[in-house]
């Protein structure tokens, strides 16, 4: 079987990192862009983070060569046959995804709310009105600290905040050259809001930014 | 796990200049970047149309442990309370 990892417009292979479990990174390539692989007799795909990190390398290492598109982690196909039928048929589509994102890097800013404490609610009304406070809470953070980053990004993805989580998280689709401004800007919000807890990871591959890829 | 040295950067100093001018937690830069990467990696990203097969299992466990532990680790820095390094 084999483990997927990217679709690229760049195939350079050369000293890139190895892939899930030490697996050799290949590449099969259709009309411009390619499929970043590995192949494997057998494979047990857990979240075990050092195989999120092994999947994230094999993306990181393909981005600074041209535009990537990052698949779910997980993607297992029967053999290289199979991904080339999906290059066939979904060309395109992946085509157009790619220069969306081309030149661009992906940033995650997460701002810590204040925390509810459930265990202190009496009722249903006084549930209700700490959803609405936290409601608020959300909207307030997201006023002073992901408004104005907006204005830096090419493309913007909120992710709705969980049941029970107290952070807010927003992914932007940032031009490289724009790397540095944004976390520039990122450092101006944390001093401006010292009472929110602002942090800033990336960058990423776009995965965010892929949607139309099926999902 | 070795975190990938990039990924804590662009972020800010440090996240309470205000109340705390230590640095911030190599473990909990760590764990933020772990959630940014399973944010990314398990919920985002291209799926292949056609018989692919999303083989990960134990995710739910993991993920919800892991939110559980960056939520709680923002609380209790925010409420003053010193972590153990």
């Amino acid at each position: 079987m084999i483990y997927v990892y990217a679709i690229t417009d760049a195939i350079e292979l050369h000293d890139g990192p190895s892939g899930l479990h030490g697996g050799q990174v290949q590449a099969i390539e259709h009309e411009g862009i390619a499929c970043v692989f590995s192949t494997h007799d057998q494979l047990e795909v857990s979240s075990d983070p050092e195989l999120l990190w092994a999947h994230e390398r094999v993306v990181d290492h393909l981005m600074d060569r041209g535009a990537v598109l990052p698949l779910r982690f997980g993607s297992v196909l029967r053999d290289p046959e199979a991904l080339r039928a999906i290059l066939d048929e979904d060309g395109a589509r992946f085509r157009l995804l790619l220069s969306r994102v081309r030149g661009c890097v992906e940033l995650a800013v997460r701002v810590g709310l204040a925390s509810s404490e459930p265990g202190a609610l009496a009722g249903g009304r006084d549930y209700m009105r700490e959803r609405l406070a936290a409601r608020q809470r959300e909207e307030d953070a997201a006023d002073r600290v992901l408004t104005p980053l907006r204005p830096l990004a090419r493309a913007t993805a909120h992710r709705p905040v969980q049941a029970g989580n107290t952070t807010v998280s927003e992914s932007y689709l940032v031009p490289r050259a724009a790397v540095e401004p944004f976390a520039a800007e990122v450092r101006a919000l944390q001093a401006r809001n010292p009472g929110l807890s602002i942090s800033c990871t990336g960058p990423w591959g776009p995965y965010s930014f892929v949607d139309g890829g099926g999902r | 796990m070795s975190a990938h040295p990039r990924r804590t950067s662009p972020g800010p100093e440090s996240r309470h200049p205000s109340r705390d001018s230590r640095p911030p937690s190599a473990t909990r830069q760590k764990d933020i970047a772990l959630i940014d990467l399973l944010d990314r990696l398990l919920d985002g990203g291209v799926v292949l149309a056609g018989d692919i097969t999303l083989a990960v299992a134990d995710v739910d466990l993991v993920y919800v442990g892991l939110r559980a532990l960056v939520s709680s680790v923002a609380a209790a820095e925010r409420q003053g309370v010193p972590l153990p390094r």
